[in-house]
């Protein structure tokens, strides 16, 4: 942990709320796709637009970053769009779907950790 | 119920597409260069883009059939593909933490199905 700079840390969080915006900018888009024009609506491509600030964000805090550190950190991912699904979607998320959401962000994170010591 | 069963499967198969694509991205990274006739002919780069780009339109139109809280924990199976893609074709080892992972990302997955 010693090898990653905090700005890679913090880079890392703010990368995780742009993907989670773009997933709730998707999810609104999607509803507007009649058609393939209508694919390349404002909300699919604000979406796609987040995505890809997220992508550079992600590259920028491996620089100083170890893999093992910040690939985890991307699990939060499913944290942030399960609370953006109730505060914005009107979504109902029951506590068996927040322990769905909880264990697949910890199974990602271990995941993250073992990548570097696996291969 | 939450997501349609059309949703939930064509998610699954995006993420496997997806998968594929981060194969192709690793193996394009290999002999990557900025160098634009050097992009040009990174046909596994090339390959890795039209893979992600099919993935991600049709994880878009999936998300018409359900609700995003319940559709988008699914593509954490991804990370299972890739794992399972990695060891097959790029000779990566799988360890106990690995598994350890797919196996707790099953069981979330599958707690989100029924809750």
């Amino acid at each position: 942990m010693e090898n990653t700079e905090k700005i890679s840390i913090v880079l890392a969080l703010i990368c995780t709320l742009f993907i989670a915006a773009g997933q709730l900018l998707f999810k609104i888009g999607s509803a507007k796709i009649v058609d393939i024009i209508s694919f390349f609506n404002l909300f699919v491509i604000g979406g796609a637009f987040c995505y890809g600030l997220g992508a550079i964000l992600f590259i920028l805090a491996l620089k100083k970053g170890e893999l093992s550190v910040i690939v985890p950190l991307m699990a939060l991912n499913f944290v942030w769009v399960g609370i953006l699904s109730t505060i914005y979607l009107n979504e109902t998320l029951t506590l068996v779907r927040w322990t769905g959401i909880i264990a697949i962000t910890t199974g990602v994170a271990i995941i993250g950790k073992g990548g570097k010591n696996g291969s | 119920m939450a997501a349609s069963l059309w949703a939930i499967l064509l998610i699954i198969a995006t993420t496997f597409i997806g998968a594929f694509g981060a194969l192709f991205f690793k193996l394009g990274s290999k002999t990557f260069s900025f160098h634009p006739m050097k992009l040009i002919k990174n046909y596994h780069l090339i390959i890795g883009f039209l893979l992600y780009g099919i993935s991600a339109t049709l994880y878009v139109i999936a998300l018409k059939g359900g609700e995003l809280s319940v559709l988008y924990p699914i593509v954490s199976i991804a990370y299972i593909w890739v794992s399972i893609v990695s060891v097959k074709f790029l000779g990566e080892k799988m360890n106990a933490n690995k598994l350890t992972g797919i196996a707790i990302i099953i069981v979330g997955v599958s707690l989100i199905g029924i809750g």
